[in-house]
């Protein structure tokens, strides 16, 4: 990745962030930075995702995407050697990084779909209960009520009605990937953070992933981390373009696209870098 | 490539007098290494046959549940209490070993968030495993037996046996919990949920073949293990019974006495037979368990 | 909120499951290190045996039924030196032979057949080796080479080399699987024999796992008991040939310990032979260690 000297220029504060009308901030990351074994990774970054919007994160490889996606549920602290060094982020007016804040509440409320999708060594239904039996948000719901409205949600019921209790590593992986975003609903989430969900997937199954993210959208926020630009038009409302570890503009997925106003943005979108 | 001038043999392809005596050698060294592997086939499989094919005999279900009778004691009868004092031994061994293990192999591959700390511990325990069992049995005897005043008695070998099984056990154990790809804890703890709940619950369903393997590695050192039981536990004859305070006869320390003071050759063939085919068929039954088992399939 | 109550109670169970996981670790750890200690307390080595090691090791003979009483153990680490040696002589070569075939000469299926049957060997009771040596070659030993009585430093060496076998072997296959496949495969496509690959290409690539099998090994037959107990014939004398008697360091200790007076001379003289065997083999545990690290870094660059 060759990039001209010229073009590191800082991050524009404020210009960025005026909120278009439709809605209060949902993720409110301030002057975020991340160090992993004291290497600077994340420098001041600012982003927020707005409700019932979809807000994809674009940008090279290496410069930060998953890291920042990470602490927006607190897993990121599940590498040693990871530390927040600056900044908070705000999720409904809390403080993700205040004290006192439990980390597994904060990821109860806020799931995270992964690159590589993982079946837990249990039955398909169970792989679906894996958060509830802990946080005990039955809500009056049975167990199969539970499983049955999840696995609804992103489209596998049918295809897997009748071996719900087969072990789940039986699934193929576009199936997997939709297991695991069910066993996320099935927390209840109040947000859905997503690591490059497709890039496991075949077409099919990444269309599938597709829809059913347009089809949750008007009931929670969902982050998505993209390589993919083409689907990044397709499905996202905001898009935040981070660069080195530098947000270096957010605004809206169509006029990012079409109105970048950093250079290196409108080269990165054009295809001369990265 | 498929050309007749390839395939052909030409100078070319049969190549120089140097390369063929080098094929000869290549040849030669070949047939050496099946012959080691041969010897290494051989061994176990002549050493065990020639056991059973002399001890089978004296062992019969009344050897197995007798006393020992006879003048001198031993030569007739059974080695009863023998089998029992080695079940309880390894029992109590494993009673306390395997928690100690168990949480401490959590601690180093879960909890522990120090990675300095985890190394430095880890080698001190393989360090400790490769200790000799002859000096945990010189601890147990100056500081269970005698410092503590516990006598020769079932509970000091116990002891000195889960020491000697604690370091097995927490590698086993540590590796079957490192083996497992990170993704797993990852994608649980993102869902919200503990440490511990994620353990119950994945980690030790996948983690729990390589434990029985651990188990069944402890056990059988301990079981098979003579020196340390000696002078912490053991005595040439006992009338059976088991008591924590009181010594025991074990198999191998029965074998030993059996023939070191020449006492029968005979029962000794059963009992060395008994001792082996015991521990063997503890591993069969291990490894089937971890065919069989369900949970982790992959 | 009654949610936020029961995960409060799960969450404070994980914090005293990690409390009670680090007392496991630190019990057990606690005992192994108080082990270390207490060999060397009860040898007070720090007094008696350190201002005159050598006379310890070299110049006394083991007789502590004298007047005056002497406790040098001359005797004893040279019969450990020379069963070690002798089965470590037998057992490498053929270890590394057999690890070899193992993991470049074996079909599959003979793979399947080796490893159990190498396992069953590792797993027969040391005693049991000691029984099988004394009834198969101690009785022939005495007709064949008209002695006595057949123990002898050559058969404890022999049967400890069987001992020793599987350890060195199973390493020494790991450490030849643990060479990359490529590599190999590029040494092969430059259409050089199985030998030459072997000879320069595996070997210096498996050296370090190698030299672990070798301290493994080591370790092994230096802190082995019953076997040589049984075998090496149990006699203070100094031995002169591999037909003589010995008394290998653990012979002694087993031997003697039941019968000392706690805390008399001959008592410390056990543990301090103890404490040196323990030293050892620490020591023999330090240099796998760093072969390892040494091993892990190069792999990685
Ligand atoms: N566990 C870790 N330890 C040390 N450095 C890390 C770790 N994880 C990530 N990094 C570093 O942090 C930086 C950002 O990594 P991150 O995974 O967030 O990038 P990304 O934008 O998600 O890249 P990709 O598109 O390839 O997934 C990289 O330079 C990476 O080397
Ligand atoms: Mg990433």
């Amino acid at each position: 990745m060759i990039v001209p000297m010229e073009m590191t220029c800082s991050y524009a504060p404020e210009g960025d962030h005026e909120d278009p009308a439709d809605g209060p901030r949902i993720f409110d990351v301030r002057d975020l930075s991340v160090t992993f074994n004291g290497r600077s990774v994340l420098r001041g970054v600012n982003a927020m995702a707005l409700d019932r919007q979809v807000l994809a994160i674009v940008g090279p490889s290496g410069s930060g995407k998953s890291t920042l996606l990470r602490t927006m549920n607190r897993t990121l602290e599940l590498t040693l050697d990871a530390r927040v060094t600056s900044g908070d982020i705000h999720f409904k007016g809390e403080r993700l990084y205040g004290n006192g804040t439990d980390p597994r509440l904060v990821r109860k409320r806020i799931c995270m779909v992964h690159q590589k999708p993982v079946a837990f060594p249990m039955s398909i239904g169970e792989n679906v209960l894996f958060g509830v039996r802990f946080h005990k948000n039955w809500n009056g719901r049975t167990k199969d009520e539970i499983i049955r409205s999840c696995l609804d949600r992103v489209g596998l019921w049918n295809e897997v009605k009748d071996r719900l209790s087969d072990p789940a590593s039986r699934l193929s992986v576009g199936q997997l990937q939709r297991l695991c975003i069910a066993r996320a609903l099935a927390n209840d989430p109040e947000a859905i953070l997503m690591d490059e969900p497709c890039s496991a997937l075949d077409p099919v199954s990444t269309a599938r992933i597709e829809e059913l993210i347009l089809a949750m959208k008007p009931q929670l926020p969902i982050v998505i981390v993209t390589h993919n630009l083409a689907q990044a038009r397709r499905i996202s409302d905001q898009s935040l373009f981070l660069y080195d570890g530098q947000s270096l503009e957010q605004d809206t997925t169509e006029r990012i696209f079409t109105h970048p106003k950093n250079g290196r943005v409108r080269d990165f979108i054009t295809g001369k870098v990265g | 490539m498929h050309n007749a001038a390839v395939l052909s043999p030409t100078a070319n392809m049969t190549g120089s007098e140097t390369y063929r005596l080098s094929v000869l050698r290549d040849r030669l060294w070949r047939a050496a290494l099946w012959f080691c592997g041969f010897i290494g086939f051989l061994l176990p499989v002549s050493i065990i046959s020639y056991l059973v094919f002399e001890g089978i005999h004296r062992v019969s279900w009344s050897f197995l549940v007798d006393y020992p009778k006879g003048t001198p004691l031993g030569t007739q009868g059974g080695i009863w209490p023998a089998v029992e004092g080695s079940l309880a031994l390894a029992s109590i061994g494993l009673l306390v070993a395997f928690p100690l293990a168990l949480g401490g192999g959590l601690y180093l591959s879960e909890y522990g968030r120090s990675q300095r700390f985890n190394e430095t511990v880890r080698f001190l325990v393989e360090c400790l495993a490769a200790v000799p069992s002859i000096i945990y049995g010189l601890f147990g005897y100056a500081f269970l037996v005698v410092f503590l005043k516990f006598g020769i008695s079932l509970i000091a070998g116990g002891l000195v046996l889960a020491l000697i099984m604690f370091p097995i056990l927490l590698i086993a154990i540590q590796e079957s919990l490192r083996s497992i790809d990170d993704a797993y804890r990852e994608m649980g703890l993102s869902l919200g949920v503990t440490r511990f709940y994620l353990i119950r619950r994945v980690l030790l369903r996948k983690a729990w073949r390589g434990i029985v393997a651990g188990i069944v590695l402890a056990v059988g050192h301990a079981v098979g293990s003579a020196a340390p039981v000696l002078f912490t536990a053991s005595i040439y004859f006992s009338k059976g019974g088991l008591g924590l305070d009181r010594p025991v006869m074990t198999l191998p320390t029965h074998l030993y006495n059996l023939v070191s003071e020449a006492i029968s050759f005979d029962q000794a063939f059963g009992t060395a037979l008994v001792l082996i085919a015991g521990l063997l068929i503890f591993n069969a039954s291990a490894t089937l368990l971890r065919r069989l088992g369900g949970g982790s399939a992959q | 909120m009654i949610r936020h109550f029961l995960a409060k109670t799960l969450y404070w169970s994980d914090a005293a499951v990690k409390k009670l996981s680090f007392l496991a670790l630190g019990t057990g750890v606690a005992f192994l290190l108080l082990m270390i200690v207490f060999v060397l307390r009860e040898s007070s080595l720090g007094l008696g045996f350190a201002m005159n090691l050598f006379d310890f090791l070299v110049r006394q003979p083991w007789a502590p039924m004298a007047t005056p009483p002497s406790h040098g153990i001359f005797h004893a680490w040279i019969s450990t030196l020379v069963v070690t040696g002798l089965s470590l002589g037998l057992a490498i070569p053929l270890g590394f032979g057999i690890g070899l075939f193992l993991s470049e000469v074996a079909p599959r299926w003979v793979q399947q057949v080796m490893q159990p049957a190498l396992e069953v060997l590792a797993g027969i009771p040391a005693v049991v080796y000691g029984f099988f040596g004394y009834v198969t070659l101690v009785r022939n030993f005495e007709t064949w080479f008209d002695m006595p009585a057949g123990e002898c430093l050559l058969i404890a060496g022999l049967i400890l080399a069987v001992m020793v076998l599987p350890f060195v072997a199973s390493t020494a296959a790991e450490a030849f699987r643990g060479v990359a496949q490529d590599l190999r495969e590029m040494a092969y496509g430059l259409g050089v024999t199985q030998l030459y690959v072997m000879r320069r290409v595996l070997f210096r690539k498996a050296l370090p796992g190698l030299f672990a099998a070798v301290a493994l090994g080591l370790a092994r037959a230096l802190g082995e008991t019953l076997a040589v107990l049984m075998l090496a014939g149990n006699t203070v004398a100094v031995p002169h040939s591999l037909l003589d008697r010995g008394q290998p360091l653990t012979a002694l200790l087993t031997t003697e310990l039941g019968e000392t007076v706690v805390h008399s001379d001959k008592y410390q003289a056990l543990f301090a032979s103890g404490f040196i065997l323990l030293i050892v083999v620490l020591g023999i545990n330090v240099m796998i260690w760093t072969l390892k690290h040494r091993f892990l870094e190069r792999s990685h660059a």
